[in-house]
């Protein structure tokens, strides 16, 4: 038996789907740094300091024009948990419009642990001069 | 299965040996580890949350979307469903508190922009 798939659920998938593919098209075609446009981060302003997620755009941009490297440099947890964010998302979106369970790939216990403790990990280190900036 | 009383062959699901009525143990009940995803873990709305919003909350909710599997597999639903429900709900603060810095920064941006051209 095949799954029923709820519409009204189907439909804000495909609303967030659009509004992703705008985001994406935004990144792939300004610069974020020069464009002007894009929102600084709260706790940078705050603080001085970077959070595990400063620099996702630009490393975004980066990757969508295929600088490997430069995304690398920019934030490595985007391109780290890449597959997982990609098949976590698919995978999500599937089980809420069909009100079915997540599959087992994104719920594997060490994959959340070991989530928490490179995130926090790389949050030190990219504070201090061991990342180049 | 065989008698853990007197050693006979005793069908599945009896409980109780047929040949020395010794009553089989059921612990089936305790502590069985729960199927993976039937308690929802938010790990990737928690990771989106931490790149994106940039918001320390996405940690916390990382943390809680972690437990949930954790509890899972030791068979502690209700602790999962605990974590998955704080898991959804900083992974929402986060949500809610980034789009607020982009609204915010858009509004003073805009002001910005008028107070220019009125220049």
């Amino acid at each position: 038996m095949t799954p029923q798939s709820d519409p009204r659920r189907l439909l804000a998938v495909l609303g967030a789907l659009c509004v992703g593919a705008a985001g994406v098209f935004v990144l792939y075609r300004f610069e974020p740094v020069t464009a002007g446009f894009y929102p600084q981060c709260l706790f940078h302003a705050l603080t001085g300091l970077d959070c595990p997620g400063c620099g996702t755009a630009r490393a975004l941009h980066a990757l969508l024009h295929g600088r490997l490297a430069a995304a690398f440099r920019f934030n490595p947890m985007l391109l780290l948990y890449a597959p997982v964010l990609l098949f976590g998302t698919a995978d999500a979106a599937r089980a809420f419009v069909t009100r079915t369970p997540l599959r087992n790939a994104t719920t594997r216990p060490w994959l959340g642990w070991s989530v928490a403790v490179t995130i926090v990990g790389w949050w030190v280190v990219r504070n201090t001069p061991l990342w180049p900036h | 299965m065989y008698c853990t009383q007197c050693g006979s062959p005793r069908p599945d699901g009896a409980t109780a040996c047929p040949s020395c009525g010794h009553p089989v143990q059921q612990f089936a009940a305790y502590a069985a580890p729960a199927a993976p995803g039937s308690v929802p873990n938010y790990l990737v709305q928690s990771i989106l949350v931490t790149l994106c919003c940039c918001l320390p909350a996405g940690i916390v909710a990382i943390v809680y979307a972690a437990q949930v599997n954790s509890k899972l597999n030791a068979g502690d639903i209700a602790g999962a469903e605990e974590a998955s429900r704080n898991a959804k709900l900083w992974s929402w603060i986060g949500f809610g508190v980034g789009i607020l810095v982009i609204v915010i920064w858009a509004v003073a941006g805009g002001l910005a922009g008028i107070s220019d051209a009125a220049k």
